[in-house]
């Protein structure tokens, strides 16, 4: 299929995934501890890990008594969505995921959590446990998209508390489940910055196995999120202020730390996608990050070879908004060749079932809206549908 | 003067103050406590506070000399002999600033600390003791501007530990001594959101003395700078990466506050600018302010009527980088009657004395760069044309 002629792949469609998916897939040794939902509403996407709920503001007490917070926890935008009734009440189900594709107009689209979202979004002490947290959702995806592995492609949940574990759960993924890509939060796990040296081992792996790095920050998340969570303890503020910095900051710190930080210069073979962040900040972020290097050449010269930008054009990918009419400037500075659509499916912020629709109407040329919604995404998933 | 027919204010110029600015002007109760070079160098503008350097990053003794070192270089290197000499062989006094201010071009010029930068960059707890640092730098460049007032106009160091005291110095270096600005760094103080109500005498004492608020960001700075700290023990990327982060993320931190925090719309006469920190980011950041204000309109009506846009346009100016090629995207955004232009003299990272050759190089219209060197600045700090 397609639509208006163009053909569309989601390059970041969320899943609402059951509230007892981790009671069901988790490694028997740690059942008693795994991540369950606060309801087994399926819109409801809160979720708690042996009864403290997850999302740092969502512990904040004065947050939780905000009477209007509380009703809203309750009955999700989404729920008002007329165009998800069906998918509700089959409780988000893969029948109910190609259906939304089939409404959206949406050929192929790669699947991101929303309830693992907020599992992945912790700094795990217990390394053997966050290695069967990720394992057990990587499974449930797996069967997930069975349903159409064609249509539905698999995104790895990857916790890097343990290196080595996060390696080997690529590898898996990659191998066993034939998942195209792996995704992690932005915000730094154990205060380590992403071009560590110690992550070389990740993206060696990522690179010889041809696997998407792929980061996704979430609202709901126990890690660092700058800026953003200076607004957690204001409940009237926590999204038009703090949602407002809490996905594209935390981004910004992870391009920085990939495109100025040496990770790409050591690692020529890997694709990065900065996903869910807009793509408007790029023309300024990119411009000095470049302006820095250029003038401290002799220090950045010990792990670059050429400006930040180069890196950025050569291997990584912001996603456009599908109203997002600011990304027409990352477009001009950058080229076309960088960008890539989503839907951003089933959640509240999102426009489904308008959203192709309404990046048609952004003020980019045919050409550039093609290679958005199809050949930029394949080429980062390295899908040759 | 003018400069190929435009005139030219300075938004943002700085001095570079003598070591001993602090224990020659601080009431004698403070002596102790004042703020003191930690060379005599003019060139490296390192500060300590009874033996502890202000600046989070340069208590690691390698950092502090790979970054003292560098920074030499590079003033030495670019420009130091040449163009700086005059002003270090005077050093940096009135008539040096003045000099400068022929040999790039400039009209008249708003004077912002260097040293005094880090000083007001301390988590200050007493707020007395806070703002007997603050009254001995507004008397020191109250007389450094005073070789010629016409040309040389201060921005007030206001801190805002104790709000009464900042109240009471805004309205002394207004009615006194004639400055022309109350300027903070964007980071917040003693954890608070600068929505926060307890800062409501202050704009409120702003508005009414048509005094514009200006906020500066530094490097060497002990409040909390998010994304930049987390480079803070790396000395080859504190600046590629560190500093990178350090000026535009607090001020789209301060930028959120009040466009989106309601501060603007209880404050409507109140102008407020961002300075040194790049322009780029304007548009994406108010379309995402915008869209959530639009998606939670309900909540934020509580405190605020208007689109965070609509405040940024009405009240906000942002300085222009003279070689910010993506500026031109922000132009296009929202228009021209926003920006100011400023030269950053003399730090390492400014062009001077180059600053408006390369500002005019610009890919913007004639009355764009007529309204940015001059008009909009005029209007920003409330000076008759």
């Amino acid at each position: 299929m397609a639509k208006n002629g163009f053909k569309v792949m989601d390059s970041d469609m969320h899943t609402h995934e059951p509230w007892d998916l981790w009671l069901n897939y988790i490694d028997p040794a740690y059942k008693d501890r795994a991540p369950v939902g606060t309801s087994k509403d399926p819109v409801d996407m809160n979720t708690t890990i042996e009864g403290d709920i997850l999302g740092a503001f969502l512990s904040n007490q004065k947050h939780l008594e905000h009477e209007e917070e509380k009703a809203r926890l309750n009955i999700s935008h989404s729920r008002s969505n007329k165009y998800m009734q069906e998918a509700i009440d089959s409780r988000f189900d893969p029948v109910s995921q190609v259906n939304a594709m089939e409404v959206e107009g949406l050929d192929v689209a790669n699947l991101y959590p929303s309830r693992g979202m907020v599992v992945a979004g912790v700094d795990y002490e217990d390394e053997p446990f966050a290695d069967a947290v990720a394992k057990a959702y990587n499974n449930w995806l797996a069967d997930f998209c069975s349903e159409s592995p064609s249509r539905l492609k698999g995104i790895a949940m990857i916790l890097v508390s343990n290196i080595d574990n996060a390696v080997a759960e690529v590898r898996r993924t990659r191998e066993e489940l034939d998942f195209v890509g792996i995704y992690l939060h932005p915000n730094p796990i154990r205060g380590r910055n992403w071009h560590s040296d110690e992550y070389d081992r990740l993206w060696a792996v990522c690179q010889e196995l041809d696997m998407a790095v792929t980061f996704h920050e979430t609202f709901k998340c126990n890690l660092p999120q700058a800026i953003a969570d200076r607004f957690y303890d204001e409940p009237d503020r926590i999204w038009t202020m703090g949602h407002v910095a809490c996905h594209p900051v935390e981004q910004m710190y992870a391009a920085l730390c990939m495109c100025a930080g040496g990770v790409l210069e050591k690692f020529p073979g890997i694709r990065v996608a900065h996903l869910e962040c807009n793509a408007g900040w790029l023309p300024f972020w990119l411009w000095r990050m470049d302006e820095h290097y250029e003038h401290r050449q002799e220090q950045a010269s010990k792990y670059l070879s050429m400006a930040p930008s180069e890196y950025f054009k050569r291997q990584c990918y912001a996603v456009i908004d599908p109203d997002e009419e600011p990304s027409k400037y990352a477009i001009d500075w950058v080229g076309t060749d960088n960008f890539v659509f989503s839907t951003d499916y089933p959640h509240p912020d999102s426009i489904y079932p308008f959203a192709t629709d309404s990046f048609l109407k952004l003020p980019l040329s045919e050409e550039a809206k093609k290679k958005v919604m199809w050949d930029n995404c394949a080429k980062l998933y390295s899908l040759s549908v | 003067m003018t400069k190929n027919g435009f005139k030219v204010m300075d938004s943002d110029m700085h001095v570079n103050e003598t070591w001993d600015v602090w224990l020659n002007n601080i009431d004698p109760e403070y002596r102790d406590l004042a703020p003191v070079g930690m060379t005599k160098d003019q060139l490296v503008m390192n500060m300590a506070i009874q033996g502890k350097p202000i600046a989070a990053f340069l208590a690691d003794a390698d950092i502090q000399s790979n970054e003292e070192e560098t920074s030499r270089r590079k003033v030495e290197a670019e420009h130091g002999n040449k163009y700086l000499k005059p002003a270090i062989d005077r050093g940096f006094d009135p008539v040096s600033q003045l000099q400068a201010m022929d040999t790039e071009g400039l009209d008249l010029a708003i004077i912002f600390p260097t040293r005094g930068m880090s000083v007001a960059g301390v988590p200050y707890q007493d707020g007395r003791y806070a703002g007997a640092v603050a009254r001995a730098y507004n008397d020191w460049i109250h007389d450094f501007c005073s070789e010629d007032p016409n040309k040389m106009r201060a921005a007030a160091m206001v801190l805002a530990t104790d709000v009464e005291e900042a109240v009471t110095e805004v309205r002394r270096t207004h009615d006194e001594m004639g400055f022309l600005s109350a300027y903070l760094h964007p980071n917040p103080v003693q954890g608070r959101n600068w929505h926060n109500p307890i800062y409501d005498p202050l704009w409120q004492e702003c508005q009414d003395l048509d005094v514009p608020v200006t906020f500066h960001e530094t490097f060497k700075c002990s409040l909390p700078q998010a994304i930049a700290d987390r480079f803070y023990n790396e000395p080859d990327h504190i600046w590629t990466m560190g500093h990178v982060a350090c000026h535009p993320i607090e001020q789209m931190y301060a930028c959120l506050c009040f466009c989106a925090g309601g501060i603007l719309d209880k404050y409507n006469e109140l102008r407020v600018a961002f300075l040194e920190c790049n322009t780029g980011w304007l548009p994406f950041w108010l379309w995402r302010m915008d869209e959530h204000y639009e998606h939670r309109q309900e909540q934020a009506s509580r405190y605020q009527s208007i689109l965070p846009s609509e405040t940024f346009k009405r009240q906000c100016y942002l300085a222009i980088d003279p070689d910010e090629g993506p500026a031109k995207y922000a132009v296009d955004w929202i228009g021209d009657d926003n920006f100011v232009f400023s030269t950053d003299y003399p730090h390492a990272d400014g062009k001077y004395p180059f600053a408006i050759d390369e500002f005019l190089n610009l890919p913007l219209s004639e009355e764009s760069k007529r309204k940015v060197l001059w008009d909009n600045c005029a209007r920003l700090y409330g000076i008759a044309n």
